[in-house]
């Protein structure tokens, strides 16, 4: 292999890193918020971000040629956190670490908090919908292109867990209005 | 700009204008600003992401592990082994070691979770039927029998495949499993550190070994036998059951022993195995560990049995752990040297909790919240289990069955059937750490029988059992007659 070969390999594999380095770091921040209305824990939404960012690292020759890397990583992040199975082995793999201090929860009000607990509620793919939807103001294109499903469904989706959410916050205010009086 | 989410036809994709009757929009613009505001994690260098997730292999790994000591205590019904009748010395027996001349892959470590997931899945399954049919204390290593579990299933075909990969939880197709749970066992296996750093004492050790015995000529099959020394690093010690039964009996109880420091000397018991083995699958598990904190000496103190009564065990106090509750149990998790930790639930009401056990309530009980000044009993349990009934249970049904098994990969015929499964385990925790052993035997026996064909004059008689008095007698010359 000439020099020039191989400064070439060395400038391509520079470019790629530069290119995975700004990806990470600017994506890195949104995708955790976005994994943290999904498991409602700091600890567990940084490890499953994490995760997917050092896949989409160990893949980036593929993960770089594809339309939309942020939205395939949020893609992975959500379906990891919405799996019971993931979230187990992560949760299990923090409680080992007993030794290790979490980070600080964000302090939320408290009507967030119970927005955010209401999202995680619903079944799995009305939470995904409705976090990206809520969180990321995605358009409905943007949040079936994410998720990897049809405009309609997402529509769907949106219909439902909002009605649903609705429900329960007028269902709560009766509550409270009955206690009140 | 932002969006109305209410998913109308249309709504979505342009500007809100919100009709936010039920105040829903306000209310999410409000979530979405706080988190925005007051959740800006810097992302850590990748290396740290990188090195983090290289030990977080090994840790999943002893999580499965850690299972199988789930729940040994709360019982508090003392269990004694009884005592090993048979002192017979071993017979030195001929065994030659033949092994496929492919070496052990790395397996596939990104299909590591993949197998804790089924294992843990599988490990809740057998406690939960365990519970329903063992009286008091019981133990067992669930990754040791899904191991030898996993040799067997490397040899099965058609429903029998099926019923196994449905009982072990397979969420990866039958092939990919064995590279999943070769890169588990390689990570379990790997030398620890002495974490956390600050940890006094050696890290724990932690041992996983696999064979094969075959009786001598038969015709196993080169791809069973592969798959074997690839994925489970282990070759065939070639013996003749045939002929010698009980010192091949001798040989695999001898290095069961061996790889369980005499933990476990009679693995197998006499009369198991006969002249119609023809394969026998054993897997066995060694962990030794001190704890991060040690506790103080045992002393006397009270102790509430599964029916109520009132016992003195000994207590170690002063223990260092991490506390977990939910709805109807309280957990604690005390960590040993090495990256692993003992999980401690005891319930409300220990029948019932036992039928609710799923692998999230486990993860509950793992999500340690504060630390916990701990008191525990030292104890001791020892079980032997025959596993068939219980697998049974749990959906393999034909691997136990002659006739209707399928083990076709391993000989290329339909001639072979699990006729025993054992599992035998035991642990000590003390003061100190804890040890544990097990080690689990599968035994195919070839479901043909000798072929006697009465087809000339016969002498017969009615004998009593247990007398041998002759009730009846006679003779035939010509059933036709």
């Amino acid at each position: 292999m000439g020099d020039e070969q191989r400064a070439d390999i060395g400038r391509a594999r520079a470019t790629e890193l530069a290119s995975f380095e700004s990806f990470y770091r600017s994506d890195y921040v949104a995708v955790v918020r976005l994994a943290f209305t999904l498991t409602g824990r700091r600890d567990l939404a940084e490890e499953l971000t994490q995760d997917a960012f050092l896949a989409a690292h160990r893949n980036w020759d593929k993960v770089a040629g594809y339309e939309d890397p942020s939205g395939w990583v949020r893609r992975v992040v959500s379906n990891r956190c919405v799996s019971s199975g993931r979230r187990h082995l992560t949760g299990l793999r923090l409680a080992a670490r007993l030794s290790r201090e979490r980070p600080t929860e964000p302090s939320l009000s408290e009507d967030a908090d119970e927005l955010w607990a209401m999202v995680r509620s619903l079944p799995k793919r009305q939470a995904q919908v409705l976090a990206l939807a809520f969180l990321e103001d995605r358009t409905v294109a943007e949040i079936a292109s994410v998720i990897g499903c049809g405009q309609e469904t997402v529509r769907t989706h949106l219909r439902r867990g909002r009605q649903a959410m609705a429900d329960r916050l007028r269902e709560a205010d009766a509550n409270e209005a009955e206690r009140n009086r | 700009m932002e969006h109305d989410h209410s998913g109308e036809d249309g709504a979505a994709e342009g500007p809100t204008g919100p009709d936010d009757r039920d105040g829903l929009e306000a209310r999410i613009r409000q979530a979405r600003r706080e988190v925005t505001e007051r959740l800006d994690p810097a992302p850590p260098p990748l290396s740290e992401v990188r090195a983090r997730v290289q030990r977080q292999h090994r840790r999943l790994a002893l999580t499965a592990a850690s299972i199988v000591v789930v729940l040994a205590v709360v019982t508090g019904v003392l269990v004694t082994r009884d005592g090993a009748e048979d002192e017979d010395e071993a017979v030195p027996v001929d065994v030659e070691f033949v092994r496929s001349d492919k070496p052990r892959t790395s397996g596939d470590a990104d299909a590591i979770p993949a197998a804790v997931e089924a294992d843990t899945a599988f490990a809740v399954d057998l406690y939960r039927q365990l519970a329903t049919t063992e009286d008091g204390n019981f133990f067992l290593s669930p990754h040791s029998i899904s191991m030898a579990l996993s040799m067997t299933m490397a040899g099965a075909d058609g429903d029998t495949l099926d019923q196994m990969e449905q009982a072990l939880h397979l969420a990866v197709p039958e092939p990919a499993f064995h590279d999943a749970i070769n890169a588990l066992d390689q990570a379990l296996t790997a030398p620890r550190t002495a974490e956390p750093d600050d940890a006094e004492g050696e890290p724990l050790e932690l041992a996983t070994a696999n064979s094969l015995w075959g009786q001598a000529g038969y015709p196993f099959r080169q791809q069973f036998l592969d798959r074997i020394a690839q994925s489970y690093d282990a070759g065939m010690n070639v013996v003749d059951f045939e002929r010698e039964a009980e010192a091949s009996r001798l040989a695999i109880n001898a290095w069961v022993a061996e790889r369980t420091d005499g933990k476990i000397t009679e693995l197998i018991p006499k009369g198991v195995i006969d002249g119609l083995t023809r394969l026998v699958l054993v897997n066995t598990i060694t962990f030794k560990a001190s704890w991060v904190d040690e506790f103080e000496d045992a002393r006397p103190g009270p102790f509430t049995t599964a029916d109520g009564t009132k016992v003195t065990a000994q207590m170690m106090s002063h223990g260092t752990g991490a506390v977990a509750t939910g709805d109807g149990w309280q957990s604690v998790s005390i960590p040993y040297v090495g990256g692993a930790h003992l999980l401690v639930i005891v319930p409300d009401d220990l029948a019932d909790f036992e039928q609710t056990l799923t692998p999230e309530v486990l993860a509950a009980a793992a999500d340690a919240q504060g630390p916990a000044d701990v008191t525990l009993p030292k104890f001791s349990v020892t079980s032997d289990l025959d596993l068939i009934p219980t697998l049974a249970s749990l959906g393999i049904e034909d691997l136990f069955k002659a006739g209707e098994a399928d083990l076709s990969r391993i000989d290329g015929t339909n001639g072979l059937y699990v006729s025993a499964a054992i599992h035998q385990a035991t642990i000590d925790v003390d003061e100190k750490g804890t040890q544990a052993a097990a080690a689990t035997a599968v035994i195919a026996e070839s479901s043909a029988r000798a072929p006697f064909e009465v087809d000339k004059p016969f002498i017969f008689a009615i004998r009593d059992d247990v007398t041998g008095a002759i009730l009846f007698t006679g003779r035939v010359t010509d059933p036709t007659a």
